[in-house]
């Protein structure tokens, strides 16, 4: 797994962000015929500090989370893809979880601390009704493991 | 004499218009869509594509749809349409054919399977 699965899995353990946007929260990029709202998330640089020998122990991840949303519900597109967009922010922004790596076995939990950068809104007005976009930032300090993550 | 056949209008599409509101919260139109009238069409095929924008491969296809002048003719603004392939096209302009014979109804939809 990398930091990218492991924040992903923890914010898709949120009731609040599970009942918004399911487990519609992809790497890369949205399925063709995804269901709104729905999200995309990556790894915009990860940062991992030269030790004097070994490998890094510490590393600092830029994290991005892109929620598109379409009208639907009686609720405009720009109110969708808010309140997605607040739900994940609400779950990572000054949290310290400990993330669960469950690739290898017993899980491994690993020491994060998150925080909120920055937030932008968009919109695709010609697809699927008019799609809103809220993207929003996150800064990922954690613990690798062995040169994992 | 229409310069239509009717013959060719063989295509039973669904023409729906928007109701719109506004979100108490965001101020931004949202539109409810209702059947208006169930028409008979002829289907000019255009062309099909693939495009990549809001992070998703996005298939579209694209037409025009021929049926009899109507007193009041749809607009892009707040008509959108059911074709007959049970996809939702967004009217994309109405062009007048002859003097108030038909009308052209440009239209594109999503490409994927429905």
């Amino acid at each position: 797994m990398t930091i990218r699965d492991l924040i992903r899995d923890y914010v898709l353990a949120d009731a609040t962000v599970a009942s918004l946007i399911g487990t519609r929260i992809y790497p890369d990029q949205l399925p063709q015929k995804v269901t709104y709202p729905a999200a995309v998330i990556l790894s915009v640089d990860i940062v991992r500090p030269n030790p004097l020998r070994g490998v890094a122990s510490l590393a600092s991840a830029r994290v991005q989370f892109d929620v598109y949303a379409s009208p639907g519900n009686g609720q405009s597109s720009r109110a969708r893809a808010d309140a997605a967009g607040t739900a994940i922010r609400n779950r990572l922004d000054g949290q310290a979880p400990t993330l669960s790596d469950t690739s290898v076995s017993p899980a491994v939990g690993v020491n994060a601390w998150v925080r909120f950068d920055l937030e932008t809104e968009n919109a695709e007005p010609e697809l699927d009704g008019g799609l809103s976009r809220h993207t929003a930032d996150y800064f990922v300090q954690y613990q690798t493991r062995t040169g994992a993550y | 004499m229409s310069g239509l056949s009717a013959g060719a209008l063989d295509r039973e599409i669904t023409l729906q218009t928007a109701t719109v509101s506004t979100d108490d919260t965001t101020g931004q139109e949202v539109q409810s869509w209702d059947d208006e009238e169930t028409i008979w069409a002829q289907w000019l095929p255009g062309s099909a594509r693939e495009l990549w924008q809001a992070r998703q491969i996005d298939a579209t296809i694209e037409g025009g749809y021929v049926v009899y002048d109507m007193s009041s003719r749809p607009t892009p603004e707040v008509n959108r349409i059911i074709g007959h392939d049970g996809r939702t096209y967004d009217l994309k302009g109405v062009t007048e054919m002859g003097r108030g014979e038909g009308l052209l109804l440009a239209v594109a939809a999503r490409a994927e399977a429905v």
